[in-house]
């Protein structure tokens, strides 16, 4: 199991050319021997099945995307790939952070299925060995590579079923994460040392160790150089890992240079995830008069300020911006390549990102659009024209219809269906489901939760276990795709209708955890 | 001439007066990461099993012993390096003193080291005042008699400690060795 990280660190002062030439150089010199050695190991592989790559951009909202209609030119790149890939527009997230929306699209089930719905929380035990990892099998050469360390602990649950595993700090200019030493119990590792003794929260939980790491950390990070990242270069929030967008995306570009086909990708990438650390070529790009939709504070809102919201958007912006250039770059690389002639190419992500209603990014009970509504968007191997669906998909769905295009028989936990354009049929009056449950132990029903149900053009929001009492939102997506006009008062009958599948379809889910 | 190997080992100090200071340590260093467990305890008792939290708490014994072990290790070598009626002779009293207003520095210091704070770099600026007003207070304390049998009686009624930690801590070395080997 290939656990090395490639850092920059203690690396000479050489032009920045040349070192990205020697990184992606570096990359392949380490990977590519123990890959070719696994491949001559594993003669089950099937040359002939298509690859299947899957790009995640962590907290990417669709509401944010020129792709998706976003008045600002944010994607642009992404833009180039939709011309030659089926886009999905009503396509949404498990829940609205990383642990719920990753385990959902990896599994198949909704997070009250799988139960990987707290901070750091993760899927329950009898559900791990359901995972699409386990479900392509060994004909697939399958790595995974979880930037993000809450994407990190989902994916090393499934590590009986990954070839390849590159941990969270892999390719960056700064790692201080210690799990990667561990490689033979990487889950418990980064729980205990990176989540909790090393964790870089509060006062550190060691005397010693702690200190000393932190020392060490503080020193070396402001020796880091951020020319081109005005703001400071990209970093884990809570997790002491810097990185540069353009390393990542060649180290990505050189991985998949050398992988024996088929094979199976899972880059889980932190960025546009906060802090938004724009590149020197989108740095205030977005100073302009736009203005979004002003909005009415919710009561469970953080309580921001619209200055505030308003600039943080800015700045998502910008960064979306330029992890799209990079993109841009990948892209290119990519098609050079022939990449996309015998791949399924996968762009999404796990949740999206807010800015409204006093609330920011995504730590948040509230469930509006922006916050699950991600992009989706899959290229069919040799694929040179667009095709738009509209209808609601979900990203459970994402697990059957890849298993279904790679031959593979899909497990009879799949809560998904097969997308449409690839297998599956458009189904306006679909019921999908987007839960946040974080306050809620994994092993008991939801007592304090936000659950919504979308069906058809209306969308309903149930809150549970928040003063002063249960309260439900109804909104018309096609006409309000703000939301701001509550119809429960007014839709009566749409409302009784709707909670009452919302209500039943929480009380089957809850049917195991009842006393 | 003398074998500096034989000189060395005799001038580390014996069992009885080392199980005293290791105590201290012990009881300095377990806690301050015990506490924080607990802290945590209730976000992960939402989603860990039992055996979850074990192995949680197994890899945290397992830093602490090993932080204990590198702290034990500065008394010792002061008491090797150190000409004997400095250090070996008053082993006991002067190493609980000197782990005690040690590691009580580092406590202060972590409680500095805030991580949506600025590193506290003017008290790092002043960690070679703090450690020679430290071997000041060390050699200080010894010549007080109060204070000396005040720190050897707790340090001996810590010992009781050990009992538990040690077993504890060999456990815990098991465990995270037997999930990394397995």
């Amino acid at each position: 199991m290939l656990t090395s990280c490639i850092t920059k660190k203690d690396m000479p002062d050489i032009n920045r050319r040349s070192f990205l030439k020697l990184a992606g150089a570096a990359t392949s010199a380490v990977l590519l021997p123990r890959l070719v050695s696994r491949l001559d190991s594993n003669l089950q592989q099937d040359a002939s099945l298509p690859n299947i790559i899957i790009l995640l951009f962590d907290a990417m909202s669709a509401r944010n995307l020129s792709v998706y209609g976003y008045p600002r030119p944010t994607a642009t790149n992404l833009e180039r790939f939709a011309a030659r890939a089926t886009v999905y527009h009503s396509h949404s997230a498990g829940g609205n952070y990383t642990i719920p929306g990753t385990a959902s699209l990896l599994t198949g089930t909704y997070p009250w299925t799988h139960r990987a719905i707290n901070y750091g929380g993760q899927i329950k035990a009898d559900m791990v060995e359901d995972n699409i990892f386990h479900a392509l099998g060994k004909e697939y050469h399958r790595l995974a590579f979880g930037q993000n360390v809450w994407a990190q602990f989902i994916l090393t649950q499934f590590m009986a079923n990954i070839d390849t595993f590159l941990p969270s700090g892999t390719f960056g200019e700064l790692n201080y994460l210690l799990s990667r030493y561990f490689p033979k119990d990487q889950n418990m590792a980064a729980r205990a040392l990176d989540d909790f003794v090393f964790k870089m929260e509060l006062e550190p939980a060691s005397v010693i160790f702690g200190s000393l790491q932190r020392s060490l950390y503080f020193s070396d990070s402001g020796r880091l150089r951020s020319e081109g990242y005005p703001r400071g270069l990209p970093q884990d929030v809570n997790y002491p890992v810097y990185f540069r967008l353009e390393d990542v995306f060649d180290g990505l570009l050189s991985l998949l240079q050398v992988l024996p086909s088929p094979f199976f990708t899972y880059f889980h990438l932190f960025p546009p995830h906060a802090p938004y650390r724009a590149s020197d070529n989108f740095n205030n790009k977005f100073l302009d008069s736009w203005f979004p939709v002003t909005k009415p504070m919710h009561r469970l809102g953080e309580g921001l300020s619209d200055l505030v919201i308003k600039t943080e958007r800015r700045y998502y912006d910008e960064y979306v911006g330029s992890l799209d250039w990079e993109f841009g770059r990948l892209l290119d690389a990519m098609e050079e390549a022939g990449i996309f002639e015998n791949s399924y190419v996968v762009i999404t992500s796990d949740h999206g990102e807010m800015f409204e209603r006093g609330e920011k990014e995504h730590a948040t009970v509230l469930l509006y659009d922006p916050v699950v509504h991600i992009p989706l968007m899959i290229s069919e191997p040799g694929q040179k024209l667009r095709h738009d669906i509209y209808a609601p998909t979900h990203a459970v769905d994402v697990l059957p219809t890849l298993l279904q295009l790679a031959g593979k028989p899909i497990p009879s936990s799949s809560e998904g269906r097969l997308l449409p354009g690839l297998g599956g049929i458009e189904d306006m009056q679909r019921s999908i489901f987007m839960v946040e449950a974080k306050n809620t132990p994994a092993f008991q029903p939801f007592k304090k939760a936000t659950i919504a149900m979308q069906k058809g053009n209306y969308k309903l929001i149930y809150y549970t276990g928040y003063e002063p009492e249960d309260t439900f939102e109804l909104y018309d997506l096609h006409a309000d795709i703000e939301e701001l006009d509550d119809l429960y008062p007014a839709q009566p009958t749409i409302a009784r209708w709707m909670k009452a599948e919302l209500l039943e379809s929480l009380f089957d889910a809850s049917k195991p955890y009842m006393k | 001439m003398t074998d500096p190997i034989l000189s060395t080992i005799k001038k580390i100090p014996k069992l009885e007066e080392i199980a005293p200071v290791y105590a201290v340590i012990v009881m300095m260093i377990y806690p301050w990461t015990l506490t924080r467990f607990f802290w945590k305890l209730s976000s992960w008792i939402l989603f860990a099993s039992v055996g979850d939290l074990a192995a949680l708490f197994a890899y945290m014994v397992v830093v602490n012993l090993l932080e204990s072990i590198l702290v034990l290790l500065v008394p010792l070598a002061m008491s090797v390096v150190l000409p004997q009626r400095w250090f070996y002779d008053r082993f006991k009293t002067r190493s609980i003193s000197l782990v005690l207003f040690g590691l009580g520095f580092l406590v202060y210091l972590d409680k500095n080291l805030h991580a949506d704070a600025p590193f506290p770099l003017a008290l790092v600026r002043w960690i070679p005042m703090a450690a020679i007003a430290i071997l000041g207070l060390v050699f200080l304390v010894d010549q007080v008699g109060f204070l000396r049998r005040v720190l050897d009686g707790l340090a001996n009624r810590l010992t009781i400690f050990l009992y538990i930690s040690i077993p504890v801590s060999v456990i815990a070395l098991l465990v995270v060795l037997i999930r990394n080997i397995t």
